[in-house]
């Protein structure tokens, strides 16, 4: 069965861009325009990894991851944060929220792919 | 404190603020030009905003000098305070709301164009690969296998049958033979009627002869006469039958040869036909092979440049990922024109309340501004824009062409 990926930005054409990256390489994907709009996808189903974005209307990204760790569900999903945010201070905030990975846009659907499948739970 | 640390923390708000917004500005067109050249007037919006920012650095800088030439020494502090250049608080308060308008609709229309390119570039994507996809799946894999063993499986029927009337001449051959064998039979059949007549001949001679006997036998012999009469008699109809024989058997022999002329005719047609057949066959095979070739050589190729498209496609929709940068530096710009929109507001109104307004603390404000940056591009602006102080308005034309660039892909990639 394909694995499922969520993804949480509220941009568009990133969700595009994302969507189309990982089901050319043959993932499942859902999903979200911001944090809030994310929680609700978090519905028991089986997602094996989230990319999301930081800064983004209604609830931010770093918010979500946090609340998303609450959930015993979802304690151990992988989060790869995807970010214009570049800075050091940014990136601390998402290690400690709980992300495994912290991507800068634009990136290369190579890398996001590499990173996808090294942090994916089977 | 000197002269320009006073000026730039108290005095001219609208000589530090146009520049560094500006210069985020700047940042925006070259990523819209980079995808979308339909995009110009964004930029014509930023450069009409560059020359409001000269005129005003201009008017200071002009006030500035004129305040050395007049006093040597005289400070800028002690010139009047922001009402000599009159009327620029209420323009700031009308025209910044039009700014942040034409800004937001600038970066709303460029979302919507470009969600809308990525939705249907997607869509295009998506349908190429369903196209491939059948293609691989309608060619097993391979391009030309399926149809090669049709043919072959046809030339394999084809040649089967090319066999089975191979066979019926074969047997029309053997018939023939037979015919042949037939005709010698009515040569003998001849020789033998001939036979009969001869003997026939023979027999009329010796009745004949006894019949001659019998008479010079006189009485004696009379009766000797009539058996040799008789036999006379016989020895003629032998002879008729012998000579119809001989007719009979030479009009079979005619139509016999007949037969073998026109089947070795038959024949010989036959054979020209499965020769014209068999090259007939080879060379419409052939034909097929060389059709089914050149569709395969189509194909292929049309499915190479199909996976190209499909590929330029997906670079296409990934290069898409600068609008996203593009409408986060736009919503801080508009964010920040909105803060000092509100600020000038409150300043005039402790004005008409006869108040003394808070001068505004520049640094502070460009601390605050540089803390809302999330791109790389807007660090790297507000700190050339911001770091010219009076001197930035008159240094904004080179700095835009220093910041015309689209957004390096800075292929980072962080692991905790």
């Amino acid at each position: 069965m394909a694995k499922t990926i969520l993804i949480v930005d509220d941009s568009a054409s990133i969700r595009q861009v994302v969507g189309l990256t990982l089901k050319s390489a043959g993932y499942e994907v859902i999903d979200a325009v911001d944090g809030k709009d994310a929680l609700t996808k978090l519905d028991g189903r089986k997602i094996n990894l989230v990319i999301s974005d930081v800064n983004m209307p209604n609830m931010d990204g770093i918010s979500f991851v946090k609340e998303m760790k609450t959930k015993p569900a979802y304690k151990f999903t992988p989060v790869i944060m995807l970010t214009t945010e570049g800075s050091e201070a940014k990136k601390r905030d998402g290690q400690a929220a709980g992300a495994k990975a912290w991507v800068v846009k634009p990136f290369q659907p190579a890398q996001m792919l590499d990173a996808v499948s090294k942090l994916i739970l089977p | 404190m000197n002269a320009n640390t006073n000026t730039a923390a108290t005095l001219p708000l609208l000589v530090w603020f146009p520049p560094v917004l500006l210069g985020m500005l700047a940042a925006v067109p070259p990523m819209l030009a980079g995808g979308m050249s339909g995009m110009v007037w964004a930029a014509a919006l930023a450069l009409s905003g560059i020359g409001v920012a000269m005129l005003l650095a201009a008017q200071l800088r002009a006030v500035h000098k004129a305040a050395h030439q007049a006093g040597g020494e005289a400070r800028l502090a002690e010139l009047p305070a922001p009402d000599h250049v009159a009327g620029l608080d209420q323009l700031c308060g009308k025209v910044l709301p039009i700014w942040s308008r034409q800004i937001e609709t600038a970066r709303g229309q460029t979302e919507t164009a470009v969600s809308d390119l990525s939705l249907r570039f997607a869509d295009i994507h998506s349908h190429l690969g369903s196209a491939l996809g059948g293609y691989q799946q309608s060619s097993g894999g391979s391009t030309d296998n399926a149809v090669l063993t049709m043919l072959a499986n046809g030339q394999n029927e084809l040649s089967q049958m090319l066999a089975a009337l191979r066979n019926g001449l074969n047997a029309k051959e053997e018939m023939l033979t037979r015919i042949r064998e037939v005709a010698l039979f009515s040569d003998e059949l001849k020789e033998m009627a001939d036979s009969v007549s001869a003997i026939a001949s023979q027999t009329n001679l010796l009745a004949l002869n006894a019949a001659i006997e019998a008479a010079r036998a006189g009485e004696a012999g009379r009766g000797f006469a009539v058996v040799a009469d008789e036999v006379r008699k016989l020895s003629g109809l032998s002879n008729d039958t012998g000579k119809k024989i001989s007719t009979r058997v030479d009009a079979i022999s005619l139509k016999i040869q007949d037969a073998v002329h026109i089947t070795e005719r038959f024949s010989a047609q036959d054979a020209q036909t499965m020769r014209d057949s068999e090259l007939v066959i080879g060379n419409v095979l052939m034909m097929f092979r060389g059709a089914v070739e050149n569709l395969n050589q189509a194909a292929s190729q049309f499915q190479q440049e199909g996976m190209a498209v499909q590929q330029s496609v997906a670079e296409v929709i990934v290069s898409l990922q600068f609008q996203d940068r593009v409408s986060q530096i736009l919503r801080q710009t508009m964010d920040d024109l909105g803060r000092l929109q509100q600020r000038l507001a409150e300043h005039n109104e402790q004005q008409a309340r006869g108040l003394a307004s808070q001068p505004i603390d520049a640094k502070a404000w460009l601390d605050n501004l540089a803390r809302t940056y999330t791109t790389l591009e807007e660090v790297d602006n507000h700190q050339t824009s911001a770091g010219n102080n009076v001197n930035a308005g008159a240094r904004v034309g080179a700095k835009v062409s220093a910041t015309t660039k689209a957004p390096v892909s800075t292929n980072e990639i962080t692991f905790f």
